[in-house]
């Protein structure tokens, strides 16, 4: 408590000193709401809970529902889309599942070191001020949960905006909006139902499977793509390298993945070869909700970014990927 | 005998618990033939390739006349400290430059993209900058890939996003199908 | 990932001159090795060669291995790059590489065309072992099969899956090891015919 409270007072004297030097009428972080965040942090990965939430983007939405158990020796989390076909996510410590029961097929990514699992906002949290302005918002209710609104603004044009909305008592995340530079939703996703504290065990099983199950593993292992004579140049303030990465996508061949990352929003860089019996490989652009994608060709590779940012970015990433073959 | 081997594979035996069947399997066939059976179980169940009877031996032979490794005693004290079963998280801690769900801390060692960081005049909701939206043309529009699932859940074990949009009806009629379809 | 653990001693051993200790990690990983070779390479007939020419190039280089990964990444690397450099050798190229040759396309379109099959389908496990593997599987108890299953597929510790199963872990070693073994004495018999030539 002393050691936040210690942080808060110099958060707050760095950023008055900060203001004072550079006399602009420049939006600081709000020392309190950069607190905010860190607690949202915590929350997310120190709570147990169940809860329904609705995924929305343009006419779209989704309802899954979401368990979580927290536990000392690891935890476990389970997604379950209720829309539809039915899939279901288990993430622990080591991997992340996924269940396809329409097509009898696992997904398994394992992770080789047990370092926990992504959360909403991890990392730190300081790192994030560098690229948003954090400010704190309106209180407001959601789910029967009184909350407080946090709002990162990005400093450029390059990522998305979020307001975030905090169960004021717990931290826990209960909605969170994607805006863009025009200030309009991309998308949103909400907790209708929630109760966080005790799971019980058998509430994060995973699907069971049987007998003609396939398996489909990743085999992600670590990669060096510069070595094999790939270039990636883009000029993207504030994200930096995160992973390096050659994994089983498509069954017939390895995909080398590079992913970026500016402490809250991701951009992968997939690099697959492409063989003569293929289709010619379309260049542009693609979008999932806040999710762009853009494909081009390079060297006879399929090269596709994928970020949670906006278009101009992937565009601008996967723009400055080269080849040359390596001596 | 066969119960230990079996626990043994699955690394859950205590330290002290190793010294039998590890003997046992160098120089027992039945406890050796109980370990090849238990893995071809595991990859029948995985549907791994399969190989010639004598892969087996013919690799054995070829192994008795390479010249034996001796690596140099090096201090085991790391492992040796952890518990048995806890030897992955010790391992887990050194093995930073692994594939893993890394903690995104920008200021490590990993540089970043290029060039200086650019702070852009801070106003409450950004307005698209105009430079950057000149540089750039309007993209050609091209439907979702047919991979873009695999991308996606690819993607998002880096991402920090609790909702999955890589499971979306836009994509999941595709990838789904594909799969189905083939998987007979 | 606790079988991570018996990796590393046996690895530890090997390093200490036991080679009987390598054969044992040959026999834990090679056809999930030889399923990733043959990516690379089509004849099951190379696809053994270069598979055990993999391993004998990760025993020689076993005293560099510091355990910093874990055995199988390391396998995984030098497995690819002993691919590759096989196919160099006959002036083949690998599927990643970026100029594609007339030669290498044909073999490279038939990988493609297997969607859901990791493997070229002549060098699939045994139809009949798999099938009798899967048939006694699903003839199980349900709690010999789940735990087999969460075992082998899922890859849980025991730890794991006796919270999954809500009971004792010395339950969960019993139910896996009675599992595996029912299994194994459907398959002896078809073992020992020699009647399967390829497993």
């Amino acid at each position: 408590m002393r050691r936040q409270l210690a942080r808060t007072l110099l958060a707050q004297t760095f950023g008055v000193l900060i203001a004072a030097s550079a006399g602009l009428a420049q939006a600081q972080s709000a020392p309190e709401a950069l607190e905010w965040l860190r607690k949202i942090y915590q929350a997310t990965h120190d709570l147990s809970y169940t809860g329904t939430f609705v995924y929305q983007q343009g006419n779209h939405s989704e309802t899954s529902r979401i368990t979580r158990r927290a536990d000392a020796r690891g935890n476990v989390e389970k997604l379950e889309v209720l829309d539809g076909v039915p899939r279901e996510i288990l993430r622990t410590d080591d991997a992340i599942r996924c269940y396809l029961p329409s097509s009898r097929t696992v997904k398994v990514d394992r992770r080789s070191d047990r370092r926990g699992f992504p959360t909403l906002l991890r990392g730190e949290i300081s790192g994030l001020a560098e690229n948003y302005t954090v400010t704190k918002g309106e209180s407001r209710r959601v789910a029967g949960y009184a909350c407080q609104e946090i709002v990162l603004t990005p400093k450029d044009n390059l990522r998305y905006g979020y307001k975030l909305y905090a169960d004021a008592s717990t931290g826990m995340l209960l909605k969170a909006v994607t805006f863009d530079d025009k200030g309009e939703t991309v998308e949103q996703f909400t907790f209708t139902q929630l109760a966080i504290g005790n799971v019980s065990r058998d509430k994060v099983k995973p699907w069971p499977t049987t007998r003609n199950w396939r398996v489909e593993d990743t085999d992600a292992t670590p990669a060096n793509l510069e070595q094999a004579g790939w270039t990636i140049a883009a000029d993207l303030p504030g994200f930096r390298k995160v992973a390096e990465v050659t994994r089983t996508l498509h069954k017939s061949h390895p995909v080398d993945q590079v992913v970026y990352s500016d402490g809250l929003a991701a951009i992968s860089v997939f690099i697959e070869p492409v063989a003569p019996a293929d289709k010619p490989v379309q260049t542009g652009l693609a979008n999932v909700g806040a999710i762009n994608i853009f494909t081009r060709e390079v060297a006879n590779h399929r090269v596709t970014v994928v970020g949670e940012t906006p278009a101009s970015s992937v565009q601008r990433v996967a723009e400055t990927v080269n080849y040359r073959q390596p001596h | 005998m066969k119960a230990k081997i079996s626990a043994l594979m699955d690394g859950e035996l205590e330290r002290h618990e190793l010294q039998e069947p590890l003997k046992l399997l160098a120089r027992d066939e039945d406890a050796l033939a109980c370990w090849r059976v238990y893995h071809l179980i595991g990859d029948a169940m995985h549907d791994r390739c399969m190989l010639s009877r004598d892969f087996g031996a013919r690799f054995a032979e070829r192994l008795a006349s390479e010249p034996t490794v001796l690596a140099p005693r090096r201090s085991n004290a790391r492992w040796e400290r952890a518990p048995w079963l806890g030897l992955s998280a010790a391992a887990s801690v050194a093995a930073v430059a692994l594939v893993g769900w890394l903690a995104l801390a920008p200021r490590e060692a990993a540089p970043p993209l290029a060039g200086p960081v650019a702070i852009a005049p801070q106003k409450a909701v950004p307005a698209p900058t105009a430079l950057a939206a000149a540089k750039l043309q309007g993209p050609a529009r091209i439907p979702l890939p047919s991979a873009t699932n695999d991308y996606l859940l690819a993607h998002q074990a880096y991402s920090s996003r609790i909702t999955l949009q890589g499971m979306t009806p836009y994509v999941r009629t595709v990838s789904d199908e594909a799969v189905g379809s083939a998987g007979r | 990932m606790t079988d991570r653990d018996i990796d590393r001693e046996l690895v530890a051993r090997a390093q200490r001159g036991d080679k009987r200790a390598f054969e044992l990690l040959v026999q834990k990983y090679q056809r999930k090795l030889a399923r990733l070779l043959s990516r690379f390479v089509r004849d099951p007939a190379e696809v053994e060669d270069v598979t055990q020419e993999a391993f004998i190039k990760a025993y020689r280089a076993l005293p560099a291995f510091r355990g910093d990964s874990a055995f199988y990444t390391w396998l995984y690397r030098i497995g690819i790059n002993t691919a590759k450099n096989y196919l160099m050798a006959l002036g083949r190229r690998a599927p990643t590489s970026t100029e594609v040759e007339a030669e290498d396309a044909e073999g490279y379109e038939e990988a493609e065309q297997l969607r859901d099959i990791n493997t070229p389908e002549s060098v699939l496990l045994s139809n009949e072992i798999a099938a009798t593997v899967n048939a006694t599987i699903a003839d199980l108890p349900e709690e010999l099969r789940t735990a087999i299953q969460l075992r082998e597929i899922e890859g849980m510790s025991y730890e794991d899956i006796a919270r999954i199963m809500e009971c004792p872990i010395g339950t969960v070693r019993s139910r896996i090891f009675r599992a595996r073994e029912a299994i194994a004495e459907r398959l002896r018999p078809l073992l020992d015919t020699g009647k399967e030539k390829r497993w």
